[in-house]
């Protein structure tokens, strides 16, 4: 007879047949659970791919910087050249350059007046003497009829008559060879020599003590960066914008701002998502994000910068997946933010400032961001010595690696990729926990039979690939069928979720091993290591426990003692006791389902705080940075609204701590400040306050130094921290403005910005940088709310479903052990609604309880991944979840629990009697 | 019959003990015996006296203290768990008390589950019409009476054709027309596939069935008889 198959495989598909309830519910959390990552993982990876593709096609910069004046040709080819101007050698020969005009122009001029002054003094002396001689000569004969008197005063007359009638005449003579011998002479050449020498080493000086100051300043790395400069050349494309006001609703009102492109730019093109491109001067096409977030629609008419254009299609510009206004924004802002094409006709004649943008593309390709990074430093220093060169100044620079609005979106969808990966693998722990018990239960169950199989010759190998093979063939199906669910239904839901918040080009979709590795095959690789360690755990007894059903490890001798309790009460404790496993892992299903419905409860009322907090919080109404405290005509820039308080704010980076890079703003501020409510009179030198927000992020403590440096330059300072104050809406910190000018070298009495509670409105606009309102400030919780806040009550059912599926699941485990205790109890006379208030009044209180513990540590567990998802971005966004949300978990979890006591009193009644009856062994 | 085959199972001095200290007892105190092949052979005794520990200990499920059973020459000490999971599989057939069949199988089945053990089983259909099975094969466990389960549960030793088929009380849940119908199949088992048997009881009527008869009291043989007027089971009466 041929070897026949192993008749063990033929229980499979019998015991799911048998179970079915189980195993759909474990089938389907795990396909829609790995279907909507996998789906996260596609979307993810095809989405990349796709913004990858925009960016080739839609030539994306490698990075971009702003002057205040356009650049002429001359400073645009010595920037594409990437050379760098040695600044201190250019300053030295543009000082010599002066000296030597200065001389060339002052010295013969000087010479002439000292070579003037000496000729008429000659000229006067010899035509004196020559007088004097003529007139003594020829009064000699006559010496004794006239007093030394008379002979004088004839000399005096015919000398005032002769140098009237020929002193001009002579010098006028005499002057010009005098001058142009005395140019020659050595001794003027000498002269203007050493002056030359001594104006040189003066300006020498002056420069080098400048230079030398901003050098002992430098860090180690900027000077290393220096002195390994390498040029970079860069092409370079004007990207000029302007920033415009938007009237969605043709109110009158402006409901934003648009920043104008010209359709005709070579470099930073968009993709049209739906409609056209202007061609009329009348025609706008707009950020399809901003436009869903407006109700806006290709056909509507918008009114930009004060004139009316029909949008003819929605676009999404690749420089913009993400609408960030400012690359130094806390966050990005779809919604009152918006980018548009117009044609070239219609930008020219736009009403507003030109933004001189320029796209640059480094010839020299690099393969990562550290060759990024370091093409980048060069190419910045040769930018800002080419501009202060060309006496331009450099507005902004921006390279792509930096650039949020670039970055931000592939970043953040990265983000989602991690988090739901965690969140599979936990449910696919949770999950494989449920199997283990319920393969447990099952072994325990079948004992007799594992021991007559092991005794007639199984191997433990053979009983243990057995008894693995329901849990892992259920989650291969379920995984396969995620996969193709992920590939087809909710890659769409991902997708959507993407274009609901990032102004994203087209969508196409792509093959991804990682995600077929990391959602098919990894959780088949987790289900199988946890079962078989259970398995194989389960199984390491003899043959000959099985066959006497001696399972237990530790044999206790006595049950445990219990207090005096009612009757009922003791059994129901003995059922805890009992099934002290399944209850814990009843507790880690718990706290799974408890941590995401924190996460779900906890976003609103964070983002709520937030709001709510920042707005108190805030220094005053209105804050203006002016960009100069002087108008064009020189006269200082004041206000007459009595509320204002004159401040300065300068921006600066971390170096070290949680996260390097992020901006600081330092504000200098009056002391007995009536905005700001720190006494900056008592500080000493160096030291500041610092914000709430920073010291929570960067985990701060007063007596702390900090060290920043400025943005390019790199210029470190450190501060000692004398106090907090406190302020949620931003990292920043506080000194006297006094102290800030010393600080920042800038003379006394400067000052860059008013705080004031009333608007400002006699200063122009042109001479303001930035103006912060509450607006501005809860930009980021807003946004937020705008793009995950509908998720979150779709979030809370599934949590909801989840709780249930878990405790349904270690519920059935529970009561299947305790079947023929039951069936035992029946025939015993007790009735169904006792029975089930013994069995399903001790999981009731485990229920309880586990959602209570859960809540406790739920919040710590949550304020602890918070943070590491917030630390990550600029800016501080603390976790804030009241009492009543965890009361509110807790309900949902009972509310779930309830719906599954309900089909669990049914399965109770369901036991027949007789159970006990088949199973005396 | 050679010295080989009269001693196919030999047990030499086989002792064994459970606790310790002063709870210390000494089920085995010594045990020596051999069975011939093919023999059917009874252990009697009474409740504790040892009977399930030697055939545990016979069946490579537990371990003695001291002294050695080999088979066909092979020593069991010296097998090894793999070896000894590999002995019960090619040479041993178990029939317990109760039937521990596996509840969600056909009787057919649950008799494949032993088949699948051995190179050379028996042929199944053959073998479900000798123990009375065949018109019950698609049944579950649950719809079978006790004998026939007992009946199923022999049907799954014997089906790989074992050297030994070790019985632990296989008439012990069941009525006397039940148990006489399972020691009748049991005899024809024997007469017909030649296996040696080893019997577990406490009938002492079932001592007239078989060829040789040990039995056991306090852990020591008591008696070790060859028994040359066997009759059938069908003629034993208690």
């Amino acid at each position: 007879m041929k070897k026949i198959a192993n008749p063990l495989t033929k229980r499979v598909p019998r015991e799911l047949l048998g179970e079915w309830h189980k195993y759909l519910v474990i089938f389907i959390l795990l396909t829609v659970t790995i279907g909507f990552v996998a789906g996260m993982y596609v979307a993810n990876h095809s989405m990349l791919i796709s913004l990858d593709l925009a960016n080739e096609e839609n030539v994306l910069e490698d990075g971009h910087f702003e002057l205040k004046e356009k650049a002429d040709g001359e400073l645009l080819a010595a920037i594409s050249s990437g050379e760098k101007v040695d600044l201190r050698s250019y300053y030295i020969d543009e000082a010599h350059k002066k000296i030597d005009e200065e001389i060339e122009k002052e010295a013969p001029k000087e010479l002439k007046k000292t070579v003037e002054e000496e000729v008429r003094k000659k000229v006067k002396e010899e035509i004196t003497n020559k007088v004097t001689e003529a007139v003594r000569e020829a009064t000699a004969p006559f010496a004794a009829f006239m007093t030394e008197e008379d002979i004088q005063k004839q000399i005096d007359e015919t000398v005032k008559k002769t140098l009237d009638e020929k002193y001009e005449d002579t010098v006028a003579e005499v002057l010009p060879e005098a001058y142009e011998e005395a140019l020659k002479s050595k001794e003027y050449l000498d002269e203007v020599e050493k002056s030359r020498k001594e104006a040189y080493e003066e300006a020498e000086d002056e420069i080098n003590e400048e230079f030398d100051k901003q050098e002992a300043k430098k860090s180690r790395a900027t000077k290393d960066a220096e002195a390994n400069f390498k040029a970079v050349p860069v092409a370079i494309y004007e990207n000029f914008f302007k920033d415009v006001t938007e009237d969605n609703n043709l109110d009158g009102t402006s409901d934003g701002k648009v920043r104008l492109f010209s359709k005709d730019d070579e470099v930073n093109k968009a993709s049209f998502l739906e409609g056209r491109a202007p061609e009329a001067d009348d025609e706008i096409a707009i950020d399809r994000m901003h436009a869903n977030n407006n109700d806006l629609h290709v056909g509507d008419k918008i009114r930009v910068g004060g004139k009316d254009f029909t949008i003819t299609g929605l676009l999404a510009y690749v420089n913009y997946s993400t609408l960030y206004e400012k690359n130094t924004d806390l966050m990005f802002d779809a919604i009152n933010f918006d980018v548009a094409m117009v044609t070239d006709n219609a930008w020219h004649s736009a009403n507003g400032k030109i933004h001189y943008s320029y796209a640059f593309f480094y010839e020299d390709s690099y393969s990562n961001e550290a060759e990024e990074k370091k093409l980048s430093d060069n190419f910045m220093q040769s930018l800002l010595s080419q501009t202060v060169k060309a006496e331009d100044d450099l507005e902004d620079y921006v390279p792509r690696f930096a650039n949020n609005a670039v970055n931000f979106a592939p970043e953040d969808m990265g983000g989602d990729k991690t988090m739901g990966g965690v969140l599979l693998y936990i449910l696919v722990v949770v999950l494989g926990f449920i199997f283990a018990l319920t393969i447990m239960s099952t072994i325990t169950k079948e004992a007799t039979v594992i021991g007559t199989l092991r005794a007639s010759g199984y191997t433990k190998g053979e009983l243990i690939r057995h008894y693995m093979t329901m849990p892992v063939l259920v989650t291969l199906i379920a995984a396969i069928v995620g996969n193709i669910l992920g590939y087809t239904l909710f890659k769409n839901t991902v997708v959507n979720m993407y274009f609901n918040s990032y102004s994203l080009p087209k969508y196409q979709t792509f093959w991804y091993y990682e995600a077929f590795l990391k959602t098919t095959v990894m959780p088949v690789i987790l289900m199988i290591m946890i079962t078989f360690f259970v398995v194989r755990y389960m199984l390491r007894l003899s043959p000959l426990r099985f066959l006497r059903k001696d399972l237990k490890v530790t044999r206790r001798k006595k049950a445990m003692r219990l207090p005096r309790f009612k009757f009922m009460n003791r059994f129901r404790l003995r059922v805890v006791l009992q099934n002290i496993p399944n209850y814990l892992v009843l507790f880690v299903g718990i706290f799974f389902v408890v941590f995401m419905a924190t996460f779900a409860f906890g976003l609103k009322t964070t983002l709520k705080n937030y709001q709510d907090h920042v707005v108190d919080d805030m220094f005053a109404k209105y804050q203006y940075v002016l960009k100069s405290t002087e108008d064009e005509d020189g006269n200082k820039l004041t206000t007459i609204v009595g509320d204002a308080e004159q401040f300065s704010m300068e921006t600066l980076y971390t170096v070290d701590g949680r996260k390097t890079d992020e901006p600081i703003s330092v504000y200098g501020i009056e002391d007995g400040s009536r905005y700001i409510d720190v006494d900056t009179a008592a500080l000493t030198e160096n030291e500041v306050f610092v914000s709430s927000a920073y010291q929570d992020k960067f985990k701060l403590h007063i007596g702390d130094e900090i060290t920043l440096k400025e943005r390019y330059v790199d210029n470190t300072y450190t501060f000692k921290i004398a106090g907090v104050y406190s302020y949620l809406g931003g990292l920043n910190i506080v000194m006297g403005l006094e102290e800030f000018n010393t600080t920042f070298g800038y003379p006394d009495g400067s000052f860059n910005g008013y705080l004031s509670n009333e608007e400002i409105t006699d200063i122009e606009e042109k001479y303001i940088a930035m103006s912060i309102t509450e607006d501005d400030i809860t930009k980021v919780s807003r946004q937020l709310d705008h793009s995950m806040g509908s998720y979150v009550d779709y979030f809370k059912v599934v949590c909801l479903i989840f709780a249930g599926i878990l405790i349904y699941l270690l519920t059935k485990v529970i009561i299947e052990k305790n079947e023929n205790s039951i069936s035992m109890v029946k025939i015993l006379g007790y009735k169904n609604g006792e029975i089930s208030s013994l069995y399903l009044m001790s999981t009731t209180w485990m229920v309880i309880i586990s959602a209570v513990i859960s809540s406790l540590f739920g919040a710590k567990s949550l304020e602890l991944v918070w943070n590491i998802i917030i630390g990550q971005m600029d800016g501080w966004l603390p976790s804030y979840i009241p009492p009543v949300s965890y009361v509110w978990i807790v309900l949902m979890i009972i509310a779930a629990y309830l719906v599954v006591m309900f089909i669990d009193y049914r399965r109770i009644c369901k036991i027949p009697m007789d159970q006990a009856l088949k199973n005396v062994e | 019959m050679s010295e080989e085959e009269r001693k196919f199972l030999e047990i030499v001095d086989l002792k064994k003990g459970f606790g310790s200290g002063d709870t210390r007892q000494e089920v085995l105190k010594g045990l020596s015996f051999s069975v011939a092949k093919g023999e059917f052979c009874v252990l009697l005794g009474p409740s504790g006296s040892g009977k399930s520990t030697l055939l545990n200990i016979i069946g490579g499920i537990d371990n003695p203290d001291s002294g050695y059973i080999s088979i066909n020459g092979d020593k069991l000490e010296e097998m090894g768990e793999k070896g000894l999971t590999q002995y019960r599989r090619k040479h041993l057939g178990y029939v317990f008390q109760m039937y521990n069949l596996i509840p969600n199988l056909n009787v057919k089945e649950n008799i494949e589950v032993g088949a699948y053990l051995s190179d050379n089983p028996l042929e199944i259909d053959e073998l479900l019409e000798t123990l009375g099975l065949f018109k019950h094969r698609y049944k579950l466990p649950n719809q079978l009476s006790g004998g026939q389960q007992q009946r199923v549960s022999i049907g799954r030793a014997i089906v790989k054709n074992p050297d030994i088929l070790l019985c632990d009380e296989p008439t012990g849940a069941l009525d006397y027309n039940t148990s006489k119908e399972i020691l009748k199949l049991i005899e024809d088992v024997n007469q017909k596939y030649g296996n040696t048997i080893i019997m577990v009881t406490h009938n002492e009527e079932i001592r007239k069935m078989a060829d040789h008869v040990i039995k056991l009291r306090d852990g020591m043989v008591r008696h070790n008889d060859i028994n040359t007027n066997k009759i059938s089971a069908t003629e034993l009466d208690w």
